[in-house]
């Protein structure tokens, strides 16, 4: 058989095959792909799904903790943003576990203390490792303060 | 002639591409869970396997107990005669950690990230000195944990976290060095030369970011990173030396969130994204049986619980095989090629033998 340009081109065709075939489970992991829930998140998105919940509700500030998901990043937060009231703060607090009822009532606060179905936060995707804290502005919008 | 030749390489390439798409033929892998063959009494005691640990060439296990409100404490399993004992018990007047059992001196190092803490196996204090920030960051264990200190003569090698705002959601952090080598002697720091994978510096994958390293025999340093498939290897002053793929054998897609739109989201989209995204984590080695593992997480939103596949490679970082497990599983092993899988169940702590064929 000559070497012409075909034979050269199938060995080579064979000899990518079989190196294909020796590694073709061996590769790293694409990423190429963004996240798919990046819109989700966004933080239009985000605040309007929190202020379907909030609407329901008649206090003007909100501070709402995700008990399982604070605590497992770090059940400090939680005791530290007890710590820092004082008892001119007057906000509805939203929790969705009874421990946090349990472990941080205080009736010196004047705090309004309302219970949320543990699925709602999850059914809106709004869990949360950190507490989430927000306020209505002068257009009546529930706006998220860091 | 030349037609029949050219029918037969056809036919060669139709063949092979039909192989090839059929599925590599693999070695058979068996992975099995045998019986129980030790049951330690440890209904009196607080034990933990969050922070169990095996160093290279040990044939002891580390665990702490759980709650570290009143006192910690440090037990030491053998695996040859497995006598199971206490080993440290001092009070927790501080925020611990990670530790340290330097097997040649019969010395515990405790990291508090604030001060380093140095007993002997009778419960004395010989050292205690501020430890942990440095000018540029922090030489400690912070929260995330990644990687445990080692201590090699008088070289300590420590987890290095960078001082940097915002920290997972800025390209800076990743291309920090992520170990430090701390000089005990002369009481020098040096920062390694190692730091996060080409993928980690222009995509963000959330807070999940944090990289395990394990000591092997020859006192490499392997690096391994929950979204990356690959094994990074580092000599003991951070030299790299080579790279392996090291993943499975089921492709893996990790997505990413772009550096740039960080800003445009909310924080609880890493939430989501650590639920979301398999990742790899657990990675150890077996010393005496020269294998290498490392487990690939999934969590399962529906059924609210993660499931795993844990991943065996050779000591030339070769895949062997893979075995799909109910969450994590911890393993170790002693000088008799013995690997034991070790679980806490109903206040005893038993012993299976794992075999590998």
């Amino acid at each position: 058989m000559k070497l012409n340009y075909s034979n050269i081109f199938i060995i080579i065709s064979i000899l990518s095959i079989i190196f294909a075939c020796e590694n073709q489970d061996l590769r790293e992991a694409t990423i190429n792909n963004e996240y798919d829930k990046l819109e989700y998140y966004s933080k239009d998105s985000f605040d309007k799904r929190v202020q379907n919940i909030l609407s329901k509700y008649k206090e003007e500030s909100f501070a709402i903790i995700d008990y399982k998901t604070c605590a497992r990043c770090s059940g400090e937060f939680i005791d530290n943003f007890f710590n820092d009231l004082s008892i001119q703060d007057t906000f509805g607090l939203l929790f969705n576990d009874s421990s946090i009822f349990r472990s941080y009532y205080d009736d010196s606060l004047s705090l309004t203390w309302h219970f949320l179905e543990p699925k709602i936060l999850q059914e809106n995707s709004l869990e949360s490792s950190v507490i989430l804290k927000y306020r209505k502005n002068e257009r009546n919008q529930y706006i998220r303060v860091k | 002639m030349k037609v029949l030749i050219k029918t037969v390489v056809i036919f060669v390439l139709l063949f092979l591409f039909v192989h090839c798409n059929s599925g590599k033929t693999k070695e058979p892998f068996n992975f099995k869970i045998g019986n129980k063959i030790k049951s330690i009494d440890v209904s009196d005691k607080d034990v933990s396997l969050t922070y169990a640990l095996q160093y290279a060439g040990s044939n002891n296990v580390y665990f702490t107990n759980s709650d570290f409100n009143q006192v910690l404490i440090i037990y030491k399993l053998n695996l040859l005669n497995f006598k199971f004992e206490k080993l440290l018990e001092v009070e927790s007047d501080f925020y611990f950690e990670a530790y340290f059992v330097d097997e040649k001196k019969s010395l515990i190092y405790l990291f508090s990230g604030e001060y380093l803490r140095v007993y002997n196996f009778e419960n004395v204090l010989l050292n205690k000195k501020v430890f942990g920030i440095t000018e540029s960051g922090y030489l400690s264990n912070q929260n995330p944990i990644g990687f445990y200190p080692y201590i090699d003569d008088d070289r300590m090698f420590i987890e290095y976290f960078p001082d940097i705002a915002h920290t997972y959601k800025s390209k800076l952090f990743y291309d920090q060095p992520l170990q430090a080598i701390y000089n005990m002697k002369k009481n020098e720091i040096e920062l390694m030369k190692v730091s996060y994978p080409h993928d980690y510096k222009n995509k963000c994958f959330g807070y999940n970011f944090i990289p395990d390293r394990i000591i092997n025999n020859q006192k490499q340093h392997v690096f391994t990173f929950p979204y990356n498939d690959s094994v990074y290897i580092v000599d003991s002053f951070g030299q790299l030396e080579k790279t392996f793929y090291f993943g499975t054998h089921t492709i893996n897609d990790f997505p990413y969130i772009p550096f740039d739109k960080i800003d445009s989201v909310h924080r609880e989209v890493f939430d989501e994204f650590y639920k979301d995204v398999p990742h790899y984590g657990f990675s150890s080695f077996l010393s005496f049986s020269n294998i290498y593992t490392r487990q690939l997480i999934k969590y399962n939103q529906k059924e609210n619980r993660s499931s795993g596949t844990i991943i065996f490679y050779n000591s030339k970082f070769e895949f062997i095989g893979q075995h799909d497990c109910n969450g994590t599983l911890s393993l170790f092993d002693n000088v008799n090629h013995q690997i034991f899988k070790i679980e806490k169940n109903n206040k005893k702590l038993n012993l299976y033998e794992v075999k590998l064929q």
